[in-house]
């Protein structure tokens, strides 16, 4: 099911409106199955009984995944369901949502004409809370466009949005696939997306028009195989040949 | 440590197990003893017997039930084992007369072990016993007498006097301190031994190879020496915390060597009372974190005795002063008190600290590890590393744990609590690890390899202190990790990057501007995030050491960082 926002229907006609599509990744976060725009597709990649049983009474799609854990292979499910499902264009949206980082604001069209505006590829949603080391400021209303061509950028992918068009391009690149599908810890899959967008030229912003329940920062400290995952990275990133700065451009206030 | 060699070692015995009371009691049941001291039995003895100051363990035996003499009493022959079932508190026993000769006669001596002897003289050597002597409760003994084995209590004081040193000496044994010891968590088992006339020395030798509890390891390991004729006594201590629950504990075989040569620490006020260890090849000593698994067990002449859980790609750097590890002896008091902490003797404070590096399993020399610095005098584990020159490799390892040790230090009141006492958290009384920098060699970082450097902060054990009864005194105290910033100048712990061109600036999160560390005279250090563990299950309680602790973890930092074309990134901090 295509995602419309229903009172601009007559104006997606008429300003040409591109259409946002939604996959939120679920492992256990039954709770959180309602809080997502409606005509999410869902993946689940350790579906309980209750998350059919929800699915089914409000007819909400769904991926099930039969191997656990890779965030970026299920992002990807659904996002393979969604461009066979539907007949999406290079314009439309695709939004990613992990399945606790429900939008607790969520002002799409705000977003899309930030996108349309200034020609960002891919727009990644602030949380509620941010403790990160070395914050981006970002405006309350608008965006800030980040460099995503350092090691550690800025790129996370608990919530964000992607044109297809850009999500084409980063697929040409990783042979097929958004997210490179060879990280299977938490961590990282992320980052690479960030350098993946910066080197075919894609540009990315961070936004608070849509906002994202709890915190992007910090994680890492809880995964103890983080250190694996921050390996499989760097042996990626040697293995395609990217280039990383170490210095990043200064970010832009939009 | 081997097990009772009287019986057969049971396989099904768990590290766990054996140490319990009941698994204990066990052990000892499955003994076959000649004979058992009972407590009506010596409880009898001494009604009849009152105002005694000493007693012949063989007279014990023999005596009536209304304990009185028996001078008539059959003779057995050595080798014998005999259970103390008792509690003989502070009662000297005697254990040569009439419970052991080396002269068979009638109506003699308990035991005959005139085979043991030559000529009225014991011939063999110390660690073949004539008699196997067990405990459940603390004893003294009055005088050496060879051929005896003391074998473990969960509590023992053995205490002799006008030691010989023909007569050899008597074992003494490893024990847990706690009876619900967790190996898993807590490192409280000490073996302590102090000799203190001239003659033949002695060293600690755990026999890895015959443990009967694999998963156990004696977590640390005092010794003290002392020499001259200041003591007219030797005295062996095993201290216990618990002493509700008697029963048989492992034993730890101690051999004897000649040549010990044990030095007297120059230059501390009281001198008296505080020993290094001397450098002995069969000198060892043991720093373990038992919840990390990390087991450093030190030998002079650099190796290992004991299998350390140390993988192959990772090192570690033990940072402490391994000579200044004193068993203090207040010797003002015959029934010894003592307490075990990490003090850098001197006046001058825990200034300087010395590193060891065990990499692959072995220790390394310094200059190996660390070929930058210059020093005077050089032994194998005590080098003072110097200064910021100094470079740590990596080499083909990818994670280095390096731990900082941190210890009370207060030569007065705090050290020989006469009372309940609070040490406080001023800085003052506590020793640090002056060391808070690792400069790390940059060029020898192998390209895209992600390292981890781990700071472990550790806090020794404390001093305690019993009165006669041993009642311990408790002893609070708040260690300034608690109280302090963990930013605070004091206990932050930089990470530096030299390379062959001068200090290398190190890259976070893919910029050299954005990060949180301080810029220090031009060259940018990485200034770790340190964690107070504040769980009881890996760490101190915020505010308050419980007394007698051990080997306790109080703050962990951990920094991941890789090199890639030439630029070293820090990737967490």
């Amino acid at each position: 099911m295509k995602y419309c926002l229903s009172s601009w229907t007559v104006q997606f006609i008429s300003c040409g409106i591109d259409l946002f599509y939604h996959v939120v990744i679920s492992h256990g976060q039954t709770e959180h199955l309602g809080k997502f725009p409606e005509g999410s597709v869902y993946v689940f990649d350790a579906i309980t009984d209750a998350d059919m049983r929800v699915c089914a009474e409000r007819s909400y799609p769904y991926v099930n995944v039969a191997q656990p854990g890779n965030r970026g292979m299920n992002r990807d499910a659904g996002l393979s369901y969604v461009l066979s499902s539907y007949a999406v264009s290079d314009d439309d949206v695709v939004e990613f949502f992990d399945g606790d980082r429900y939008p607790t604001t969520y002002r799409p069209e705000a977003v899309q004409e930030l996108m349309d505006g200034h020609d960002i590829g891919c727009m990644l949603y602030s949380c509620d809370r941010d403790t990160r080391h070395g914050r981006i400021y970002v405006p309350l209303r608008g965006a800030t466009l980040v460099d995503t061509g350092t090691l550690c950028n800025p790129f996370y992918s608990c919530g964000f949005a992607m044109k297809v068009g850009a999500i084409r391009k980063v697929m040409q690149f990783n042979g097929g696939s958004l997210f490179e599908h060879r990280f299977t810890r938490w961590g990282c899959e992320d980052q690479y997306l960030g350098l993946v967008c910066e080197r075919q030229g894609i540009r990315v912003a961070l936004t608070c028009e849509t906002l994202l329940n709890g915190d992007v920062g910090g994680d890492q400290f809880t995964h103890s195989d983080y250190r694996e995952s921050l390996q499989q990275y760097v042996d990626i990133i040697r293995e395609k040949g990217i280039a990383v700065r170490n210095e990043p451009r200064p970010s832009v206030e939009l | 440590m081997k097990n009772n060699p009287n019986q057969n070692v049971h396989d099904d015995y768990t590290a766990g197990s054996v140490f319990k009371p009941r698994a204990a009691n066990r052990l000892a049941e499955s003994i076959h003893y000649d004979f058992v001291v009972t407590q009506e039995q010596w409880d009898a003895y001494l009604s009849a017997h009152t105002g005694a100051t000493g007693v012949n363990l063989g007279d014990v035996i023999a005596s009536n039930a209304d304990g009185t003499d028996n001078t008539h009493f059959g003779t057995v022959l050595a080798p014998v084992s005999i259970y103390i079932a008792a509690n003989t508190s502070d009662m000297p026993l005697n254990l040569s007369s009439r419970l052991m000769s080396a002269t068979a006669a009638a109506d003699g001596p308990i035991v005959d072990a005139s085979a043991y002897a030559d000529s009225g003289v014991f011939k063999m050597p110390v660690t073949d016993g004539a008699i196997n002597l067990y405990s459940a409760y603390p004893y003294t003994v009055e005088a050496v007498v060879g051929g005896i084995n003391h074998w473990s209590t969960p509590q023992a004081r053995v205490l002799f006097q006008d030691a010989h040193v023909i007569n050899g000496v008597a074992r003494a044994g490893a024990y847990a301190t706690d009876s619900n010891i967790n190996y898993q968590s807590i490192s409280d088992c000490v073996i302590i031994c102090q000799r203190l006339v001239g003659g033949e020395g002695f060293s600690i030798s755990p026999d890895a190879g015959t443990l009967a509890s694999p998963d156990y390891v004696p977590p640390v390991i005092y010794a003290d020496w002392t020499s001259g004729s200041t003591y007219g006594s030797l005295h062996y201590y095993i201290r216990a915390v618990d002493t509700t629950a008697p029963g048989l504990y492992q034993q730890v075989k101690m051999s004897v060597s000649l040549g010990t040569e044990p030095s007297l620490v120059e230059g501390h006020s009281t001198a008296a009372y505080f020993y290094s260890l001397a450098k002995n090849t069969n000198t060892e000593v043991s720093f373990v974190n038992m919840e990390l698994g990390m087991v450093l067990h030190v030998y002079a002449n650099g190796n290992v005795s004991r299998e350390l859980i140390l993988h192959e790609d990772s090192v570690v750097v033990s940072d402490y002063d391994v000579t200044d590890i004193p068993l203090l002896f207040d010797a003002s008091s015959t029934l010894g008190y003592y307490a075990k902490s990490l003090i850098k003797t001197g006046t001058n404070g825990y200034d300087w600290a010395r590193i060891q590096v065990l990499r692959n399993g072995a220790f390394c020399t310094i200059t190996e590890d660390c070929p930058d610095y210059t020093l005077g005098t050089i032994e194998w584990y005590s080098a003072d590393v110097g200064g910021i020159d100094t470079t740590f490799k990596f080499k083909n390892s990818r994670t280095l744990d390096l731990y900082r040790w941190q210890s009370v230090y207060s030569v007065n009141d705090s050290m020989w609590p006469t009372s309940n006492h609070h040490i406080t958290n001023s800085n003052s009384e506590w020793f640090d690890n002056a060391r808070n920098t690792l400069p790390i060699d940059a060029d020898d970082l192998a390209e895209g390899i992600v390292y981890t450097v781990r700071i472990h902060t550790m806090v020794l054990p404390f001093p305690e202190y019993d009165d006669t009864s041993n009642n311990p005194h408790l002893i609070e105290s708040d260690t300034p990790l608690f109280r302090q910033a963990v930013d605070d100048s004091r206990y932050k712990f930089k990470l530096l990057f030299v390379s062959q061109n001068g200090w290398l600036e190190p890259a976070y999160w893919g910029s050299t501007t954005v990060n949180t560390n301080d810029a220090s005279g031009g060259t940018r250090h990485v200034k770790v995030t340190q964690n107070t563990l504040t769980s009881t299950g890996t760490g101190l309680p915020v505010g308050q050491i419980p007394p007698r602790d051990t080997l306790k973890e109080a703050m962990l930092g951990e920094v991941l960082f890789v090199k890639l074309d030439g630029t070293v990134y820090i990737m967490r901090y």
